[in-house]
């Protein structure tokens, strides 16, 4: 069995998201996969989980690999609680990765998109703390409207903002989501650590860095 | 007098479908899918052109497609809203894949399904005329439908249920298929309905049948997104939908792009050699990963050799196989400097000034395995000598070329790894190497209990972290001399050096280059090869570049390996 490329993208389904955010993200995930199953490296290693969170988080979709990844509908209700997502995303990381074995290679190291319009509900420090134990790859934050980049900024450098929550900006989102987990499946194809900076492909016009 | 009202329908199906696909290839923004769908355009046309003429209704779904595509939210929250009571049906059951309601995750996720939702009124009322002016009430009622997603934007509360004929086929995801690789999924537990008492109106994906157990089984042929709607017998209205991802095989995804031949750097995408010496024969063969191909860049392997002349008994084999970082701009550089540098050098210390450590070596090798031991110090010594001053010139060689170009050697980053192969006067070999970064070299005879391993490959947990040669810091005797070991034996079966697109593959962890049963496997795996190597058949190049290209999924970087394999003819008669 040869390494996994471990995605988890990790939304925002609070209340705020109702209405066109919410489905733009829904068919943002779409396009991700289908576009992500034209590329044989991606669909060869790479694996996907979602996780939701609102009023509290749960794994939707447990890390599956790409072939026979199916999305989730995703409904928008509740508060943001992304402390509890935080600490979800990291337990199911301990569970899910393959650690390396004396016969067999663990998986490569995660990638994690976290992406939320608002500010959290719940005990952030406890999630982020619970976060920050775990090994990742890549892990990118991504705020719109409401959200606080400082806050963003603890969870990883790699903070990028949204210029507004339209279905265009979210899709160019995806977009470039897609091509991140394009260009890591191919680096780790190469044996080229994700965890050194310079993984990413430029961000479109719609995404701010958030410095 | 079915298929008779259905074929219009069905083209009308195509067309709509064919527009929806035009304009997510349009949309994608990669350029090859972007041209595809101006071809589909042409398609288009040609599909529109046969449609039946009910030209008002058609022109007005083609209006909502765009809509749905851009909004497909209030598609969805409209139809959804207007027509809770229209959507469950109590004998369709959800699908095993999903815990979660399937009309809504159909509802929302497939463009596929909201581009149907205009279709349903006419297919469900083949009856009805068509929108024709004189029937009174219909314009009323069309323009409801159609306008829905528009208006919902304005106004969110829930329109008014627009009358009977809008039944939205029940759409259930079956579980993903592979192209090429065998399928099978039970309808008879998703649909509670007898499969006798359902009429499907759209083939299944080629290569796939229903079976009368009720299960869809088969080998997929062609990748895509299906939908068979299927309605019951006798009923004129499409009742449900299933949905099928069928993926591609991945294989048939990798492209096979030229690298450019006008780049300074450039090397040939493959590279064979094979020769042999009096006492062995020994083959190598490099070539361009997947990975590369994929996007015409430059394979980043590299292999020397040098072998002594065919009256030699005792002449030395100089060998070595490097891996130019993926990361490092330049590395296909750094490799091929490093392995001609130390191949060169080598051959100046061993071969044009054979006094010294040849005459050492038949002096201290009549008992092989004992003098490995108890001259331990002494090959240290010799190896460090010898081997040292080597790579330190092809270090050298590297920084040079990086200098000149007044980057940081860094992009030249390359593994190495290099073996110096002597017989005896003794007929005992000797074997002493110099390896960083990751591969392996490593020796294995079936009789032995365990392989030997010339070092230690240096990879992290998780990631493909390994050391780079061009980074050593080689002014430090013991930055050198960890990276030395040295055997000497009476008999092997071969003698392989290896880059990781090789070791990955066939060793997936550090452990199992030490384990004998893997290497057991990887000779048999081999074992073509080595038999043609050992009696030094021609062609022994080519078979082993034809063998590189084995497949493993995930593992597409370059390849490269070098073997040496005893004469078999020189171990008998000795």
């Amino acid at each position: 069995m040869s390494r996994r490329l471990p995605i988890y993208l990790v939304l925002d389904t609070s209340g705020s998201m109702s209405g066109e955010p919410i489905v733009a993200v829904q068919s943002g995930v779409q396009m991700l996969v289908s576009s992500l199953r034209q590329d044989p490296q991606a669909l060869e290693t790479a694996c996907l989980s979602v996780i939701t969170f609102d009023s509290s988080a749960r794994q939707v979709v447990p890390l599956t690999e790409l072939g026979a990844f199916q999305e989730p509908p995703l409904q928008a209700t509740g508060t943001t609680a992304m402390g509890d997502a935080l600490k979800m995303v990291a337990s199911c990381a301990e569970r899910e990765i393959r650690k390396s074995t004396p016969e067999m290679k663990g998986d490569w190291k995660p990638l994690v998109f976290i992406m939320t319009d608002g500010l959290p509900t719940d005990d952030f420090a406890a999630g982020l703390a619970a976060f920050k134990k775990g090994k990742w790859g890549i892990v990118v934050a991504c705020g719109v409207d409401g959200a606080d980049d400082s806050l963003l900024k603890q969870i990883t450098e790699t903070t990028v903002m949204l210029k507004d929550s339209d279905p265009g900006t979210l899709k160019a989102f995806f977009k470039w989501v897609s091509s991140s987990i394009a260009k890591a499946s191919a680096s780790v194809a190469n044996n080229i650590d994700l965890s050194k900076g310079d993984q990413l492909p430029p961000p479109p016009p719609e995404i701010v860095v958030a410095v | 007098m079915v298929s008779e009202s259905e074929k219009p329908l069905s083209l009308e199906r195509v067309h709509q479908s064919l527009v929806a696909a035009q304009r997510e290839l349009e949309t994608s923004g990669q350029g090859e899918l972007v041209e595809i769908s101006a071809h589909l355009e042409v398609l288009i046309d040609r599909v529109k052109s046969h449609l039946p003429p009910v030209q008002e209704p058609v022109k007005i779904q083609n209006d909502s497609i765009t809509l749905t595509n851009e909004t497909p939210p209030e598609v969805v929250a409209s139809e959804a809203a207007t027509n809770p009571a229209v959507l469950p049906e109590p004998e369709l059951l959800l699908p095993p894949i999903y815990q979660s309601e399937v009309e809504e995750t159909i509802l929302v996720e497939l463009p596929a399904a909201t581009a149907d939702a205009p279709s349903a009124s006419p297919e469900s009322a083949p009856s009805l005329v068509p929108a024709h002016p004189e029937v009174t009430n219909e314009p009323e009622a069309s323009p409801a439908v159609v306008a829905a997603p528009t208006r919902q934007t304005v106004q969110p509360t829930p329109l008014k249920a627009p009358p009977p004929p809008m039944i939205k086929p029940k759409s259930m995801r079956l579980p993903n298929g592979n192209a090429t690789r065998a399928y099978s999924a039970a309808l008879g537990s998703v649909l509670k309905i007898p499969l006798e008492r359902l009429e499907f109106l759209d083939p299944w994906p080629a290569g796939l049948s229903l079976s009368e157990q009720g299960s869809v089984a088969g080998t997929p042929e062609v990748a895509g997104e299906y939908v068979v709607r299927w309605r019951r017998v006798g009923e004129s209205a499409v009742e449900g939908e299933f949905l099928l991802t069928i993926n591609a095989d991945p294989r048939s995804l990798w492209k096979d792009l030229p690298s450019d031949r006008s780049d300074p750097f450039w090397k040939e995408d493959s590279d064979k050699k094979q020769g042999g010496s009096a006492v062995a024969n020994v083959v190598a063969a490099s070539v361009r990963g997947r990975s590369h191909a994929h996007v015409g860049s430059f394979r980043d392997d590299d292999f020397g050799m040098h072998l002594p002349p065919e009256d030699d008994s005792n002449g030395w084999h100089l060998l070595c196989v490097a891996d130019g970082a993926g990361s490092a701009k330049s590395s296909r550089r750094g490799s091929q400097v490093a392995c001609n540098v130390i191949i060169e050098k080598l051959k100046e210390l061993l071969v044009d000034s054979p006094e010294g450590l040849a005459a050492e070596l038949d002096a201290r090798s009549r008992e092989a395995e004992e003098s490995e031991k108890a001259d331990s110090a002494f090959w240290t010594r010799t190896l460090y000598h010898v081997l040292g001053t080597a790579v330190g010139h092809a270090q050298a060689a590297v920084r040079k070329e990086a200098d000149a170009l007044g980057v940081s050697i860094k992009e030249f980053s390359t593994t190495l790894l290099v073996s110096i192969v002597r017989r005896t006067t003794k007929n005992a070999w000797f074997v002493g190497t110099y390896w960083v970064g990751d591969g392996a070299i490593g020796m294995w005879s079936p009789e032995w209990a365990a392989p030997k391993l010339f070092g230690e490959p240096e990879t992290g947990e998780y990631a493909g972290q390994t050391t780079f040669f061009t980074s050593e810091d080689l002014s430090r005797a013991e930055t050198v001399q960890k990276r030395l070991r040295y055997t000497l034996v009476q008999d092997f079966g071969f003698l392989a050096l290896m880059t990781d697109g090789i070791s990955d593959p066939k060793f997936p962890t550090e452990q199992m280059l030490k384990m004998p049963a893997a290497w057991a496997t990887f000779q048999e795996d081999i074992n073509a090869v080595l038999t043609a190597l050992a009696p030094g058949q021609p062609n022994t190049d080519q078979q082993l570049l034809d063998w590189m290209d084995f497949w493993s999924a995930g593992n597409h970087d370059d390849r490269t390996l070098l073997l040496l394999v005893p004469r078999a003819a020189e171990v008998e008669t000795n």
